[in-house]
């Protein structure tokens, strides 16, 4: 009857994995494809620290040590969420990761590697709330800031420009930019956050609070990358061509990867903590 | 034990398939643009490779240019190619229509109507894409037509 500890939180992690990537499929243009082709478009348009996330999570689950059965309560609670993320929506599958992060927090006293999977589930609810259209009100509002800021940068740089609401007016260059909740310097802001704890996993070392001023500090600087980049886009029609065709994207996805990798690479320079070990707390 | 989990596996991905299904909406939002287009008065015509709709009257030289976009933002790519100096753009997104994009104005509709849905009021689930047409300025007859008969929901 009874059920490995290892065993249930793969199972666990299959559920709500299964209703996340289930969520995004379901958001994405239908157009013709199959739904194969349509799954793998999914998987691939939603960006690698997703996928690496859900690995990172699979792998740190498959070493739990197998010697312990699952209790009552985790079965019962894993069951609950499998339930839950039945529900036909994308926020079911949010709270299915923050209900499962709750349950690995639980057994974090006796390894750190289970609070890194909460972490990740933590990080990955997070962002599917994030991007939810319960939020878009809020990226609308981010876009007027952006605007405001863009208009203010480019007469940093000399030229005359008037932000109205989303729209930004280049009255030197006789040309304009529409910053949409997609375009927003807010919308980047919870994928950096999985970037980040993914980054910081993979290097073997357990988030902790003292790498919040370098999260604080990617978020920053992902901010300040679309910023500049808004800018660029409104400084005249023949740039906004260049930055906003293949090789502008390219080259400022380039430089968010860059940045992505780069905070958590400075936060990890020393005192790597190792995933096996049991947690500080409990040693000190 | 097991048993039962692989049962909630399989009703997960089923549940999922299913739902995948249902929300499809309106799977080729362009041929209905057309559809609407035609149903106008207009010929259309779709360049090789192209998602922007080319819709000609016989009183105008120059055609009107139409194509389906997401009220996120995510292919706004394809505005600079509609939008030209020459042309008057209008923006077709739950039967209404304005001149300027209003991404505040067009979430929170969404947003609106995707409510009176999950309750049950509106029967047909909106769709989040407002199809966007300019018109040459040189033809001002061309405003005349009910452009917001092109809405995607």
């Amino acid at each position: 009857m009874w059920i490995g500890r290892r065993e249930l939180r793969l199972w666990g992690l299959l559920l709500v994995g299964i209703a996340f990537w289930g969520s995004i499929v379901r958001s994405g243009t239908p157009g013709e494809a199959t739904i194969v082709a349509r799954v793998v478009e999914s998987i691939i348009g939603n960006g690698a620290f997703d996928v690496l996330a859900w690995l990172t999570a699979f792998a740190l689950a498959a070493r739990t040590p197998d010697e312990t059965h699952a209790t009552l309560r985790e079965i019962i609670w894993t069951s609950v969420l499998g339930l839950a993320v039945l529900a036909p929506a994308r926020l079911a599958a949010a709270v299915g990761a923050a209900g499962l992060a709750a349950m690995f927090l639980a057994d974090s006293r006796r390894r750190a590697a289970d609070r890194g999977i909460a972490l990740v589930l933590l990080a990955l609810a997070c962002e599917t709330f994030w991007l939810s259209a319960l939020l878009q009100p809020l990226h609308v509002a981010a876009a007027s800031v952006d605007a405001q800021i863009c208009a203010a940068m480019l007469d940093l740089l000399g030229a005359t420009a008037q932000a109205h609401g989303n729209i930004v007016d280049n009255d030197s260059a006789g040309f304009g930019i529409v910053i949409w909740p997609y375009c927003t310097a807010t919308l980047q802001l919870a994928s950096v956050g999985v970037a980040f704890v993914v980054m910081l996993l993979c290097r073997g070392r357990t988030p902790r609070s003292a790498d919040l001023p370098w999260l604080a500090g990617a978020f920053a600087a992902s901010i300040a990358l679309t910023e500049v980049r808004l800018t660029l886009l409104a400084g005249s029609a023949d740039r906004y061509e260049w930055w906003h065709g293949a090789s502008g994207v390219s080259a400022y996805s380039m430089a968010a990867l860059g940045l992505a990798i780069l905070f958590p690479l400075l936060a990890t320079r020393e005192g790597r903590a190792r995933l096996d070990e049991p947690h500080a707390r409990t040693t000190a | 034990m097991r048993a039962w989990f692989v049962a909630l596996v399989l009703l997960t991905v089923a549940a999922q398939a299913v739902s995948i299904h249902r929300d499809q909406g309106d799977v080729d939002p362009l041929r209905t643009l057309v559809a609407r287009l035609e149903a106008l008065g207009l010929q259309t015509q779709i360049s090789r490779g192209s998602d922007i709709v080319q819709a000609r009257e016989s009183r105008c030289d120059e055609p009107v240019l139409a194509s389906v976009l997401s009220i996120y933002g995510s292919d706004d790519g394809k505005l600079s190619d509609l939008l030209t100096p020459d042309r008057r753009a209008s923006f077709v997104f739950l039967g209404g229509a304005g001149a300027r994009p209003a991404p505040a104005a067009l979430v929170a509709r969404y947003a609106w109507q995707t409510i009176l849905f999950t309750i049950g009021i509106r029967r047909d689930k909106p769709s989040s894409r407002m199809a966007v047409v300019t018109l040459p300025t040189a033809c001002n007859d061309l405003a005349n037509h009910d452009w917001s008969a092109l809405s995607p929901s």
